[in-house]
């Protein structure tokens, strides 16, 4: 009975709900770029149910009508806040939304300047959330140039603490299996990597000799063989 | 009894009335527990006030009936400036109304100005008859002690007997800015929690039983209906203009015409009915979480069931894995801890829109199912019956021409039984007092910061989120929650241990021979 009442919202939202009528003062235009940054900040620490601040950030993020300034204030920001915050998951939210901003399946313009932000944020980051989400999530990236230019540093980077011989990767070996996963653009690095014999780790050289002997296909080669 | 429901009626809205000078707000409202005859005992040395005003009562009166033995309230209440003592000096001034029959109707405990003037507007303000008298029987009533410093604290101590009346205001009323703007606060009552409350313009201490009140029901589970409604103790209730409901992220009005406003519940926030007469009452609701808990139900996990990524003899190579159970492969992209992944699609969830009442167009989460189908295997090369390896040199004396991995190891002294026991308890629940990555990631799941239930069980629209935007919040919110939980359950972070720490030998294919490794996993 309560589904009739209800205007239920399914997949890639069918928007019977339209959007909601923005409050008084509360167009996301008004918000100044720092404003929605410590809002957001706010919102991740609290883990706040009506989060104004990760809306206003997406609401901008959305808008064909953002100013460029503003959206560079914004990355900017997410950058620092990945890199600086104290609070782990502010760190790995704000990585999470640049990620996002960079994805056209997040944002419907994706702003490539957000994969050279994260290339940083990789570059400087300790925390290890933060860096496996963003060697994961790098595929999604509307910038693949740059992202195929990314994976394929990190993969031929010698891992301080390569994980040999089990079965959580070490960031070289996510890396190929990320670029795997970026077409005929990633197979063409991994092949380079793989005749340079120079991925990072034994065990990323060792992934790489077993997809090349599958030409690189995401499908094991008898996927079915179960033991 | 008829008699004794009356008075007390008429009691707590004389409790509640104030005008907005002499301000009586509810700043504090002990939980059930803690006993609602508190105010029959002293205030002790825990005692708080208002830090912006230091004068307060804790009031409790004889509930008319229900489980609650007594309605209770902490109250400020502010005095004009010519009632202060000079030297900030304060009092405490306790006041008990008693049946005939001996039965406490009535406590106040409240910390006053130390003047005859406050004296006289507190008696006033709780309507102490005239013909009280002070308490000489050495009850706990008068025992208390100084309890806001500085101060000097003359202790009062009056008893009335008989019931409750309502007080006409006589030429001592206390000073009165602005006593045309009289409203009424909620009187808590332990049992219900968010209250009501009412008002209208009176002056200052008139405000009598017929004034409208609008009460909402006070707390709600997420997704389940409230309602507020106006009445009114004279029986007719009054006309409503319309409707507004308030939280700090938005405001929603609906026309009047009803005396009652309701709907589903999704955000706690203040309602406000505009009454006809331009008269405006308030009244608050809470929203308390629905039980969305990352729990049993929420995985499952087999062995020996994930499809083969592996079958080289180790070597660098993978020994044994922990899938999706229904990847199509084995890389990263297809083995999202969470499924349905939320990287890659909104099916695990759906959102809906309140439609109608306070909360109406506040999207929220209306469904949740978000799962953790395991399945782990190991390779296949290091199993017995495996096709063998070539050995030489001394490898070859002591163990034969060819070996398998598990041969060699069994050979050079590797318990080969249990390091399999422990490979599976690393991929799984453990082994021998370990922890395995199926148990690290449960252990994970259920931790609030990364639950992926509790996570977005409370995420309501603000203003100008449309329905994707909205679903983008609360992917992101799961795939942040699926991080942390995949890499809690990762070998990196250490957390998956205590299955196996010892030497096995591992096979170079580059030298054609076994080396020996030192691992603990």
């Amino acid at each position: 009975m309560r589904r009739t009442l209800l205007c239920l919202i399914a997949l890639f939202g069918s928007a019977c709900g339209g959007i909601e009528p923005p409050a008084l003062g509360a167009q996301p235009s008004s918000w100044g770029a720092q404003e929605i940054l410590r809002q957001f900040e706010t919102d991740i620490s609290t883990n706040a149910g009506a989060a104004v601040g990760v809306s206003r950030l997406l609401q901008v993020l959305h808008q064909p009508e953002s100013s460029s300034a503003k959206i560079d204030s914004l990355l900017a920001g997410l950058e620092r806040l990945a890199l600086q915050s104290p609070n782990p998951n502010v760190r790995q939210s704000a990585a999470g939304y640049l990620l996002a901003a960079g994805s056209p399946t997040e944002v419907p313009r994706p702003f490539t300047q957000a994969t050279e932000r994260l290339a940083r944020v990789f570059e400087n980051s300790a925390d290890q959330v933060v860096r496996h989400s963003i060697i994961e999530n790098m595929p999604r990236q509307a910038n693949v140039d740059r992202a195929i230019r990314f994976l394929r540093a990190v993969a031929t980077k010698p891992d301080p603490a390569p994980q040999r011989y089990f079965d959580q990767p070490d960031e070289p070996t996510q890396a190929i299996e990320a670029l795997l996963r970026l077409g005929e653009r990633g197979r063409s690095a991994l092949r380079e990597i793989h005749s340079n014999r120079n991925a990072g780790s034994a065990r990323a050289r060792a992934q790489l000799d077993l997809l090349a002997s599958r030409n690189y296909s995401l499908t094991p080669s008898d996927p079915s063989r179960r033991f | 009894m008829h008699g004794l429901v009356r008075v007390i009626g008429t009691s707590l809205l004389i409790f509640a009335a104030a005008c907005s000078h002499d301000e009586i707000s509810g700043i504090r409202e002990l939980p059930i527990s803690a006993n609602a005859t508190a105010a029959l005992a002293t205030m002790g040395p825990d005692w708080q006030v208002n830090g912006e005003n230091p004068f307060s009562c804790f009031l409790s009166m004889r509930a008319e009936s229900g489980p609650i033995a007594y309605l209770y309230r902490v109250v400020s209440a502010r005095f004009p400036t010519s009632a202060l003592s000079d030297e900030g000096a304060v009092a405490i001034f306790r006041y008990r109304l008693e049946s005939p029959e001996g039965e406490v109707l009535r406590v106040a405990n409240c910390v006053i100005p130390a003047t005859n003037k406050a004296l006289r507007i507190i008696r006033q303000r709780l309507d102490v008859p005239d013909d009280a008298v002070q308490d000489d029987q050495g009850s706990a009533l008068m025992s208390g002690d100084c309890v806001v410093k500085p101060g000097v604290c003359p202790v009062e101590g009056i008893v009335a007997i008989g019931e409750p009346t309502e007080r006409t205001p006589d030429g001592d009323e206390p000073e009165c800015s602005v006593p045309t703007d009289c409203y009424f606060t909620p009187i808590g009552a332990g049992s219900e929690g968010g209250g009501s409350g009412g008002g209208g313009p009176s002056p200052c201490l008139t405000c009598g039983p017929a004034a409208p009140i609008l009460r909402c029901t006070g707390s709600v589970q997420r997704e389940r209906a409230i309602l507020c409604q106006v009445s009114s103790g004279s029986g007719s209730v009054p006309e409503v203009a319309g409707w507004t409901f308030q939280s700090p992220q938005r405001q929603i009005g609906a026309a009047g015409g009803s005396p009652r406003w309701g709907g589903m519940a999704v955000e706690g926030g203040t309602v406000t009915a505009q009454l006809a007469t331009g008269t405006s009452l308030q009244a608050t609701f809470a929203v308390t979480p629905r039980p969305w808990r990352w729990g049993m139900n929420q995985w499952s996990y087999t062995q020996g069931t994930a499809i083969i990524c592996d079958s080289r003899t180790p070597g660098s190579v993978l020994i044994g894995w922990n899938l999706y159970s229904q990847a199509p492969t084995c890389n990263g992209g297809d083995n999202y801890r969470l499924q349905p992944d939320p990287r890659k699609n909104n099916n695990g969830w759906m959102i809906a829109t309140v439609p109608d009442g306070p909360n109406q167009g506040v999207m929220y989460v209306d469904t949740i199912t978000i799962r953790m189908d395991r399945a782990s295997n190991i390779n296949p090369a290091i199993r017995p019956g495996w096709t063998p390896v070539p050995l030489s040199g001394l490898q070859a004396q002591a163990c034969g021409a060819q070996a398998n991995f598990y041969a060699f190891n069994q050979c050079a002294g590797v318990n080969m039984q249990v390091f399999l026991d422990a490979l599976w308890g690393h991929e799984g629940l453990g082994y021998g007092g370990g922890v395995g990555h199926e148990s690290a990631a449960r252990t994970a799941a259920v931790l609030d910061t990364n639950d992926p239930y509790f996570g977005v069980e409370h995420l309501v629209s603000v203003p100008g989120d449309t329905p994707d935007l909205f679903l983008t919040r609360i992917r992101r919110t799961l795939v942040e929650r699926g991080d942390r939980i995949g890499l809690y359950a990762a070998d990196a972070t250490g957390n998956v241990h205590g299955n196996w720490n010892g030497p096995y030998y591992i096979y170079e294919a580059s030298t054609g021979a076994f080396v020996q490794v030192h691992q603990s996993f």
